[in-house]
């Protein structure tokens, strides 16, 4: 016997109901994330103002005038710009191996050892710098040390994604591309790799985010120092995460806010850095 | 030199451990058109991939016998050589979607270095835009993407594309499978006068027997990776041999 259409009707609008209600409820954390950040963000920032938060050195000891965050935003700003530099130039070339060479022993082996250091915990990354770079050669915490733990996270996850963008290529694209008759590089690297670039981008975007966002791998390798910029490679520096990581700890109210307000400032360049990339991958064309 | 522009000598293809091309061979006599066809699936495309050994990038592909162009193996020449003198249009329009009119036609040339001026350049692709009968359609347009082109034009630009690294042979994978009547008539009539007044060897790949018989001086039918029947056209389709042939050109098969 066929229920009743108000019964149908009914068990529709509960099921409805339940799904709606459970989507707020996985995004509930999120928003919660965001005004937290943004409410104890912007009262820390407002107490400053928003210039002298960005460029002053912090002092977490002085109620009267807290300053800001300028020294680890130029850290930042130096850590990821050559971590990204860097991990571009050797993921676009490893890239091209995993998804142009296809079958390859070398593409297989390229690949797998992307995909796995993609999961690596990015901690055993910092400590195993620290073991070199700052044990051994340096002797001490310093900005270079970060910035090679950095470009080793980002690098595995740029090359996948490059490839992944590659490999999106349409295989009539490609088939038309190799059919022109250049060797087989050129045909990469002025045709297929062109027609891939907003992946590639998009990549490169997410891998900066990443970069700017990433707190392990800097624990032990940057050090953390705040008073002054220190844009020397081979000495202590700091940077926007390692920051708030430092500072939220320590007992004091105006070096919790100064934290608070870092979280702000980078939420609001990774979420801006992330968006772009939305905007690029929504204006991917493929005829 | 044997005066044959294409020899395909029992040709056997491969892939995945699939026999789809089995012992393969035809000749196509320098500036003519020799059409290839079949029911799908029997390795038509398949076959032109093998000549101009854009299957060498599949490694699941497994090729012998020989092909040879104006007597040469392919054997004995890179892949990109034999690539660039062997070009070949593809069933779907695909022109590069991040370049514009111009540009898809240009990049040919550009990577052989075959222009040393933009001059040059230009009178290239203009040639080969007219060519492929597409020139007064885009010539106030150049910077356009081709997105902005119907499918039937796209598919000229791929063709015009093609052209343009100057090739000896063209090989063309139904080209009109996929594009309005109107221009399957304007490529149809632009692959006969590129016979006609600039040499080239075309193998034409189609299901249509109508337009094979068309289009082509010779034909090349194929069913199962074997060759069934092959001779002038006239003769293949106003007198076939084989009952196979006969039902293909009356719809059947």
């Amino acid at each position: 016997m066929p229920r009743s259409l108000r019964a149908r009707k009914l068990e529709n609008a509960v099921g409805l109901a339940v799904i709606v209600a459970l989507a707020i409820a996985s995004v509930l954390p999120l928003i919660h994330i965001l005004y937290m950040v943004i409410v104890r963000g912007v009262e820390a920032i407002a107490r400053i103002g928003l210039y002298r938060f960005l460029t002053e050195p912090p002092h977490p000891f002085d109620p009267q005038n807290p300053g800001g965050i300028g020294p680890a935003l130029v850290g930042s700003l130096e850590l990821s710009g050559l971590a990204i530099a860097v991990a571009t130039l050797i993921a676009l070339p490893a890239s091209v191996l995993i998804a142009e060479f296809r079958g390859s022993r070398i593409s297989r082996g390229t690949l797998l050892l992307a995909l796995t250091l993609v999961e690596f915990p990015t901690i055993l990354v910092g400590l195993t710098v620290y073991a070199v770079l700052v044990d051994h050669v340096v002797g001490g915490y310093n900005m270079l040390a970060g910035a090679v733990a950095l470009t080793l996270v980002i690098l595995p996850y740029m090359a996948v994604q490059a490839s992944e963008a590659l490999r999106g290529v349409p295989e009539g694209v490609r088939e038309a591309a190799y059919s022109l008759g250049a060797t087989r590089l050129k045909t990469v690297y002025a045709l297929i790799a062109p027609a891939a670039r907003r992946g590639i981008l998009v990549g490169i975007l997410i891998g900066l985010a990443r970069a700017a966002g990433e707190t392990a791998p800097l624990l032990f390798t940057v050090g953390g120092a705040y008073e002054g910029y220190h844009l020397c490679l081979y000495k202590v520096g700091g940077a926007v995460p390692l920051m708030i990581y430092q500072f939220i700890q320590m007992p004091y109210k105006p070096a919790q806010d100064l934290a608070w307000g870092a979280a702000l400032v980078l939420m609001t360049i990774i979420v801006g850095v992330m968006l772009l990339a939305r905007l690029l991958v929504k204006e991917v064309k493929i005829l | 030199m044997t005066g044959y522009a294409l020899e395909v000598r029992d040709l056997r293809v491969t892939l995945s451990g699939k026999r789809i091309l089995d012992g393969v061979s035809f000749r196509c006599p320098e500036a003519t058109v020799t059409a290839v066809m079949g029911p799908s699936g029997t390795g038509k495309s398949t076959m032109l991939r093998a000549i101009n050994r854009l299957l060498d990038l599949n490694p699941e592909a497994i090729v012998e016998g020989d092909i040879l162009i104006h007597g040469r193996s392919v054997w004995e020449m890179e892949p990109y050589e034999v690539r660039r003198r062997a070009t070949m249009v593809f069933q779907d329009p695909n022109p590069f979607p991040h370049m514009s009119i111009y540009d898809n036609v240009a990049v040919g040339p550009r990577l052989h270095g075959l222009a040393r001026s933009k001059r040059e350049l230009d009178e290239i692709v203009r040639w080969a835009l007219e060519r492929a009968m597409l020139w007064d359609e885009v010539k106030d347009r150049l910077g356009d993407p081709p997105s902005k082109l119907s499918g039937g034009q796209r598919q000229r630009l791929s063709l015009a594309r093609a052209l343009a690294v100057k090739p000896e042979i063209l090989l063309l994978d139904e080209p009109t499978a996929n594009v309005d009547p109107v221009n399957a008539v304007k490529i149809e009539e632009a692959i006969r006068s590129l016979v006609r007044e600039e040499g080239i060897t075309v193998v034409f790949v189609t299901h249509m027997p109508s337009q094979a018989v068309r289009v082509s001086d010779y034909l090349v039918f194929l069913y199962d990776g074997h060759v069934v029947e092959q001779g002038p056209s006239r003769e293949v389709a106003l007198n076939p041999s084989n009952p196979l042939t006969e039902k293909f050109f009356r719809g059947e098969l």
